[in-house]
């Protein structure tokens, strides 16, 4: 049997590549750098939240994690099972143990399927019998605060909120002991945010699950997770318990990401601004990732790539200067 | 700042529930479906017309003897003679219209309008048979291609590029000038120039919803391909499919006419519209009922069949239900 003090998920030196048409004449081939040896350890029944900008890897760890995408190299070890090396058939049980839900509510489900067919899927995939089948779904609807009313519905009569509890649902369905949560409150409106939060933190804590939470809102990160990594650019940078990243963060990107939140407090802060765009995943600059927007930069940044440390016992730093 | 945002998202939650901010649409009834597609096509006057158009031929079709004043070939007249490829009425021969022959008689002494009656039967039977083998064919091909990728869409698109090479009509003429006139031969012919439009078809959704988050939820429950196919891909390429195919009914009417008419379909003595115009063509300055009449036939259920497809775009887009 697995350990109950392993970590449920450990990723290591995980890369994903994804190559572009190039141009066929220049003898081109072009590579989106995702992911770039990134490891990290999810604990079980803990909330790793994961920030970043937009195309940093954020979304393509969590799929690889869950192996929809198969990550080009590097191991992905589910309750210490390395399942990037599993077949489609051998990955088949371990599927059911992690789930994901969507950015998009109304997108993740098929818009051809009533609710009843959409919940009815999984199951059916697990060949759990009918007569169970009812009322699973019953219970299931009625712990995401949907009722029978819903059943009969398609997504396109369902609101946003109620898309993504039933998208919930379905991921808890076969009773999975990981679900990763791609930004699952981004399209919704504040208020039916705050309600899905809640939602998700009941729910973790009746089945015990682990989540690894996505998200670009650093508030709602802060309220749910208990460890926060933050990614710049296919990299890892700073990963540490979420009060030792709010109150004392490292990394230079961390901490402009931070001072970029804005503030109900009368104190002024200075926001740490960042020169320059996000450089292109294509073609990544050397040595440090963060160098050509970094206000700390030295010669050394741009040679050498900092390495993940331990600067305090669970915070990790990828900066020189740390 | 996140306490803040869940205060209020608190508070908001409950102000929602008072103004039900989180809009659900209405619910929807048992029948609620059957009722709007007919609502659908009510609403739209071509539509209708066209329906009755093609409920009319539907029904001359299939009790053409019951509604034609005279047989198909003339058979029972009193003054006949056997030419071999049919009997002659020696007297009643290229008649004028008159209230014993509605639109005249042709070369033989035929009734034109029981055999622009007739007619209805291969034009409508050839048509689906056409459009049915060619969907058969040509969707679970274009699904596949979309689906895998690679090879397998690089081999069977340019399975497809091969016989969209040439114009349709000129390769179904080549392979019934191959195989001999026949109405079946020019079934078979063009089953074989129009698959390949389905795949295409199939194929271009089939690549963007290969990418959609509820095929990516049904991979993460570890479906089979095959599974993913039949119950989500294609479901979701049906409406385009219908849409073409309702059209392609009318369009396929007019090519086996055409190759009739070029003496590469029906031969006679069946009732076939484009054979009609084909003998009425010598006699166009005298006797212009003679070809107008099964010329009409062509144009009114061809229009007819475009205008429905028109409107079928309406009623299966879901979205389209209030």
């Amino acid at each position: 049997m697995t350990d109950n003090n392993s970590p449920l998920v450990q990723v290591q030196h995980l890369v994903k590549h994804f190559p572009v048409k190039g141009s066929w004449l220049k003898g081109e081939h072009p590579i989106v750098h995702a992911l770039d040896d990134v490891s990290l350890d999810i604990r079980r029944t803990e909330v790793l939240g994961l920030a970043g900008e937009s195309g940093c890897g954020k979304t393509t760890l969590g799929r690889c994690i869950l192996q929809l995408v198969r990550p080009t190299s590097g191991q992905v070890l589910f309750n210490e099972q390395n399942i990037g090396a599993l077949n489609h058939g051998q990955l088949r049980p371990i599927r059911f143990q992690m789930q994901i839900v969507f950015q998009n509510p109304l997108a993740s489900l098929d818009p051809r399927m009533r609710v009843r067919g959409i919940l009815h899927e999984p199951l059916r995939a697990q060949k759990m019998p009918d007569f169970l089948r009812e009322e699973r779904i019953a219970s299931l609807l009625e712990q995401v605060g949907l009722g029978p009313q819903h059943l009969d519905r398609f997504p396109h009569e369902l609101s946003g909120g109620q898309c993504q509890r039933v998208a919930i649902a379905r991921a808890l369905s076969v009773e999975p002991d990981l679900l990763v949560l791609d930004e699952p409150t981004s399209a919704l409106d504040v208020s039916v945010q705050a309600q899905i939060i809640n939602l998700l933190e009941e729910l973790r804590q009746r089945h015990l699950l682990t989540y690894l939470f996505i998200s670009h809102d650093l508030g709602i990160l802060e309220y749910l997770s208990h460890r926060i990594g933050i990614m710049y650019l296919g990299k890892l940078v700073e990963l540490g318990p979420t009060a030792s990243i709010f109150s004392r963060p490292r990394h230079p990107y961390t901490q402009a990401l931070l001072t970029a939140v804005p503030k109900l407090s009368r104190e002024k802060q200075a926001i740490i601004p960042l020169a320059g765009t996000l450089p292109s995943p294509l073609n990544p600059p050397k040595g440090c990732r963060f160098h050509t927007r970094c206000p700390l930069a030295q010669d050394v940044c741009r040679h050498d790539e900092p390495p993940l440390r331990e600067i305090e016992p669970g915070h990790q730093v990828a900066c020189h200067f740390v | 700042m996140s306490i803040q945002r869940l205060f209020l998202g608190k508070r908001a939650e409950a102000l929602e529930q008072k103004l039900n901010g989180d809009n659900p649409p209405p619910p929807v009834e048992k029948w609620r479906r059957v009722k709007d597609i007919v609502h659908i096509i009510r609403r739209d006057f071509l539509a209708m017309v066209s329906l009755a158009v093609i409920v009319l031929l539907v029904v001359l079709a299939i009790a053409a003897p019951l509604i034609a004043p005279y047989p198909e070939h003339g058979e029972g007249h009193s003054n006949q003679v056997d030419v071999g490829n049919g009997r002659m009425d020696i007297v009643d021969r290229r008649l004028e219209p008159s209230s014993q022959y509605w639109i005249g008689t042709d070369d033989l002494g035929r009734d034109i309008l029981s055999r622009v009656i007739y007619g209805t039967r291969p034009a409508l039977l050839a048509s689906l048979v056409v459009v049915t083998c060619a969907v058969l064919i040509g969707v679970p091909l274009g699904a596949v291609a979309g689906y895998y990728g690679r090879w397998v869409d690089e081999i069977i698109m340019r399975i497809t590029d091969l016989f969209l090479a040439f114009p349709s009509l000129l390769l179904a003429m080549a392979i019934v000038a191959f195989l001999g006139p026949s109405l079946l031969h020019a079934v078979i012919a063009l089953v074989v120039s129009w698959w390949p439009w389905y795949t295409r078809l199939v194929r271009s959704v089939t690549l963007t919803l290969r990418e959609a988050y509820f095929v990516e939820a049904a991979r993460s429950i570890a479906l089979p391909d095959w599974v993913i196919i039949l119950r989500h891909i294609l479901p979701n390429s049906l409406t385009p499919v219908l849409v073409q195919a309702t059209i392609d009914i009318g369009t396929v009417i007019l090519a086996t006419t055409s190759l009739a008419f070029l003496g590469l379909g029906s031969r006679p003595p069946s009732a076939d519209w484009g054979l009609m115009v084909k003998e009425g063509r010598q006699h166009i300055e005298t006797l212009w009922w003679y070809s107008s009449a099964p010329g009409l036939a062509i144009f009114v259920t061809v229009l007819a069949f475009n205008l429905l497809g028109d409107t079928l775009r309406d009623v299966f887009d879901p979205r389209q239900y209030r």
